[in-house]
C-alpha cells in the first residue's frame, strides 16, 4: 500500500476543463490573431518621413520667429554723473580765504561713474 | 501569419491548460472561476507586444493572480480539482484506501501555500526553485511549505488508515 502523499494524489483522474473554456479560449486567440493583423507594425520610411517632415518644420519655424522678431535697440551708453560738493564748515571758511592772489573760491568736483 | 506572441502562449496554453486548470481550481475552489481566471489571464496576455523568454511561468503567475482577484468575491466554494471527488476513488481500484473527496477534504485542511505548492510540486512539474521564481519568494520558503504540506498530509492519511 503506497504511503506517499504525492503519490497517491497523482493516482487521482483530475478534473478537466469544459469544453466551453476551450472555445473560449480559442475564439479569443483567433479575436486576438486578427485584431494583431490589423494593427500592423509602421514600416521604417513612414517613420523617416515623420522624422524628417518634423525637422523640416523645426527649422521653418525657427526661421520665421528669428524674423519675424525686431531685435531689441542697442541700449544706450549709461551718461556720466558729475557731482559737484561744496565744502562747508572750517575747510570752507579756508576755501574761502584764500591769499589774495586768489580770490575765487576752489571748486571739488567729484565724478562718479555708473556701473 | 500568426504573430509570435500568440503562437507562443498558444503554445503554453495547448501544452499546459490541464495543469492551469487545475492550478486556478485549487485557488478559487470553484470549477466555472477557474475557467473565467484563465479566460481573462489570457485575454490579457495576449494584448502584450512582447512575453518573458521563460513564458510557462509568467503565464502560471497570470492565472494565478486572475483566480486570486476571483477569490475576493464572496462565492460558495466547494469544487475539487479531482474528477468525481464524492466518488470513492471514482470507482477504479487504486493503491491507496482513501477516497477522492477524502483527499479533497485533506487538501483543503493545508493552507493555501502549502496546497498551492503540492500542487504544482506534483501535478505541473515545478520544481520547487520554480514555484519560489513563480511565487516571488525564496526558495527556503516554498521548501518549508512544500515540506509542512507533505507532513500534514501524511498525519490526516495515518489518522484515517
Amino acid at each position: 500500500m503506497m504511503n506517499d502523499p504525492e503519490q497517491i494524489l497523482r493516482t487521482i483522474r483530475l478534473a478537466a476543463p469544459s469544453a466551453a473554456l476551450e472555445q473560449r479560449i480559442q475564439s479569443t486567440f483567433a479575436e486576438a490573431a486578427q485584431s494583431r493583423r490589423k494593427r500592423r507594425p509602421i514600416p521604417v520610411w513612414r517613420w523617416v518621413g515623420w522624422i524628417g517632415a518634423t525637422g523640416i518644420a523645426a527649422t521653418v519655424i525657427f526661421h520665421a520667429t528669428r524674423t519675424i522678431t525686431p531685435n531689441p535697440p542697442a541700449a544706450a551708453a549709461p551718461a556720466a554723473i558729475q557731482c559737484e560738493i561744496e565744502s562747508r564748515g572750517p575747510l570752507r571758511l579756508l576755501l574761502l580765504e584764500p591769499p589774495a592772489r586768489e580770490r575765487m573760491p576752489p571748486r571739488f568736483s567729484v565724478s562718479v561713474s555708473t556701473p | 501569419m500568426n504573430s509570435p506572441v500568440t503562437e507562443r502562449l498558444r503554445a503554453v496554453y495547448v501544452e499546459s491548460r490541464q495543469s492551469l486548470y487545475t492550478y486556478a481550481v485549487s485557488i478559487t475552489r470553484q470549477r466555472e472561476a477557474a475557467e473565467d481566471a484563465i479566460h481573462r489571464a489570457f485575454q490579457q496576455l495576449l494584448r502584450h507586444d512582447t512575453l518573458p523568454a521563460d513564458l510557462r511561468p509568467y503565464v502560471f503567475r497570470c492565472v494565478r493572480n486572475a483566480a486570486l482577484d476571483d477569490l475576493r468575491r464572496a462565492r460558495v466554494r466547494t469544487d475539487s480539482i479531482f474528477d468525481g471527488a464524492s466518488d470513492p476513488a471514482g470507482g477504479v481500484a487504486q493503491p491507496h484506501a482513501f477516497s477522492t473527496a477524502e483527499l479533497n477534504q485533506w487538501l483543503h485542511q493545508l493552507s493555501p501555500d502549502e496546497r498551492e505548492t503540492i500542487i504544482l510540486k506534483t501535478y505541473e512539474t515545478f520544481t520547487l526553485q520554480e514555484i519560489a521564481d513563480l511565487r516571488g519568494v525564496p526558495l527556503a520558503t516554498v521548501a518549508s511549505w512544500h515540506r509542512r504540506g507533505l507532513a500534514k498530509l501524511k498525519t490526516m492519511m495515518a489518522h484515517e488508515a
